[in-house]
């Protein structure tokens, strides 16, 4: 009955239906045919949603939305272009520079890929880069953007979870970082290939001044993270609290300083804010209910006793359970993924002893990965389409990226004090 | 009369989202406010935790009927792009009626919800339970009345005026 369940579940998503009814579908039914009473089903929905740290969510997609109005993506990767522009492969590195960058004002990674793609893109493909090779760059440096923070991805595991999302966003800090840094290199590598001469196409000269000048038009989204992450940093805020900061901030900045928001484009904003929260969070209310039934029906023992007959090694344990989020998300929506394992990745965290947060940043960082391997990635998808070239030419150049994440991911497995390190130096263990 | 339909329609559609536009506001002045009065008055609202989360639960089950309308739900469209198009058509037709029976459910079940919440008041802003349920069920209400939308479109042929994302 339960693998009829979950086959049903997935045949639903993969077929298209919109995630939210096939996670709804599954947990209804679910409820029905164990013969409980089917007022558990909004019951549980709202239930899922009556917690305060879920509220990160609405005030940090809000804080973006204004941020975002006015090109601020676009100053961002112009000014990215002047830091590393002049430098070997400068454009790939302007990419992972501006991903870290825009990573403090959005939390989503398709956000990321379409606001600086469709800027840098265009613009590699001018200087002869090959347009499948920019669009698989892009999209696998699109991934810093849900581990860096504020981060959407890590508020539906922590709100699911019950992890501190303020210790999961500090998590992300240095393992988003390091894939920065792991990005570059494997450019940097790539561009001694023969077959890459436009890579090593070297123009223009680096300006300080003109780099103090483009400062002067970005400073809003270089100074957002010190003030949200100061805040939760100094133990000051909680992450919902940062989150409404990061919304006045954003106001202020955005309707007083530079004037890109009118007043009167304010309700728009705050409708388009609200259906993008819904999407996500409607989601994560019908995996409310759905994750309900699966505990009291007891799967997450099942699940568990299943993990066990292969191994009981905390170590190959782990290793399991990424490899299974990143298969799965290589097939179905990265999210849908996320919101159906939580319960049985918290029930095994709690067995083994695992500490959430390490173990919550690995799981996020395995759907994303996931979200970039073919044969379905989302991010490949997108960038693939700004890049206006065919699939298989940007999966052709997307393997050396994906490679680089992985070993990413697993030396923040290996050395949990990577992910660890900075929460539980300021806000304890 | 279809022009009459049309106009009652946007009226409806026009009034969910100022709700949802108003409620969003009072949420982040709330949480401002909240903010302010811990770190420069030094005192929590007892309230304020209690609002911000009711107010967010209202704009989601509210929005989550304005998401299927502009058609911004997550789902995958890479095998369904490869099919034939009466497959593609009659799966539209499929997912609406889904959408219908989502709503259905909503509004039935939260109503017995609401009939046994009517006596609890909330902890600290002693609001009736029965009120704040009640978004639930408008949600679906909202849901089944676009899904009866899209499907009468889909069906007599109506010819509607595209409309963007607000």
């Amino acid at each position: 009955m339960l693998a009829g369940l979950f086959v049903m579940l997935i045949l639903f998503i993969f077929l298209g239906m919109p995630v939210i009814l096939a996670i709804g579908a599954a947990g209804f039914i679910g409820i029905v045919i164990n013969g409980l009473n089917p007022v558990f089903f909004p019951q549980k929905m709202f239930t899922m949603l009556d917690s305060f740290s879920l509220l990160a969510m609405p005030y940090f997609i809000l804080a973006g939305e204004l941020m975002s109005r006015g090109g601020l993506s676009k100053k961002l990767v112009e000014f990215a272009e002047k830091v590393v522009g002049h430098l070997r492969g400068g454009l790939g590195y302007a990419s992972v520079l501006s991903n870290i960058a825009f990573a403090n004002v959005s939390g989503s990674s398709t956000a990321a890929t379409v606001a600086i793609g469709s800027i840098l893109i265009p613009a590699m493909k001018e200087r002869g880069y090959k347009p499948g090779f920019a669009a698989a760059l892009i999209a696998t440096s699109g991934t810093i953007g849900p581990i860096i923070p504020p981060s959407m991805t890590m508020i539906v595991y922590g709100a699911m979870a019950g992890v501190s999302i303020g210790k999961l966003f500090l998590a992300g800090i240095i393992p988003g970082l390091l894939i920065g840094f792991g990005i570059t290199v494997t450019i940097y590598l790539i561009s001694f290939l023969p077959s890459f001469p436009e890579l090593r196409k070297v123009s223009g000269k680096f300006n300080l001044m003109v780099v103090l000048k483009s400062i002067k038009t970005v400073w809003v989204a270089l100074l957002a993270p010190v003030i949200i992450l100061g805040g939760i940093l100094s133990g000051i805020f909680t992450a919902t609290e940062a989150g409404v900061v990061a919304c006045i901030y954003s106001f202020v900045v955005s309707v007083v300083i530079y004037r890109t928001v009118k007043l009167k484009d304010l309700p728009k904003i705050l409708v388009n804010a609200a259906i993008t929260t819904s999407v996500v969070v409607g989601i994560i209310s019908v995996a409310g209910a759905l994750g309900w039934l699966l505990t009291y029906i007891d799967f997450n023992e099942a699940a568990m006793s299943l993990i066990l007959s292969v191994s009981d090694n905390p170590t190959v344990v782990m290793l399991m359970l990424i490899a299974i989020m990143i298969f799965l998300a290589m097939f179905i929506e990265s999210l849908a993924v996320l919101v159906i394992m939580i319960p049985v990745i918290t029930y095994v965290c709690k067995t083994f002893g695992f500490s959430p947060v390490h173990f919550g940043l690995l799981v996020v960082f395995a759907t994303q990965i996931g979200a970039t391997t073919p044969p379905v990635a989302v991010l490949l998808f997108v960038a693939t389409s700004i890049a206006k070239t065919p699939y298989d030419q940007t999966v052709r150049y997307c393997f050396p990226f994906v490679a680089t994440l992985l070993i990413v991911l697993l030396v923040c497995a290996f050395f949990p004090a990577l992910t660890t390190f900075i929460p539980n130096m300021f806000l304890g263990p | 009369m279809v022009k009459k339909l049309q106009k009652i329609c946007s009226i409806i559609d026009r009034s969910f989202e100022m709700i949802i536009a108003t409620t969003f506001l009072l949420m982040v002045l709330v949480g401002g406010l909240q903010v302010f009065c811990r770190y420069i008055l030094g005192s929590s609202l007892s309230w304020s935790e209690e609002f911000q989360k009711y107010a967010h639960i209202w704009i989601i089950f509210l929005a989550i009927p304005m998401g299927y309308k502009y058609k911004a739900h997550i789902g995958m469209n890479v095998l369904l792009d490869k099919m034939p198009k009466w497959w593609q058509k009659y799966f539209k037709v499929f997912v609406d009626l889904l959408w219908l029976v989502f709503g259905l459910i909503l509004v039935v079940y939260t109503a017995k919800i609401m009939h046994f919440t009517r006596m609890q008041t909330s902890p600290a802003m002693g609001i009736r339970m029965d009120i704040i349920y009640f978004c639930i069920m408008l949600g679906g209400a909202y849901v089944i009345f676009l899904a009866l939308r899209k499907l009468a479109v889909q069906f007599f042929k109506i010819r509607v005026q595209p409309e963007g994302k607000s």
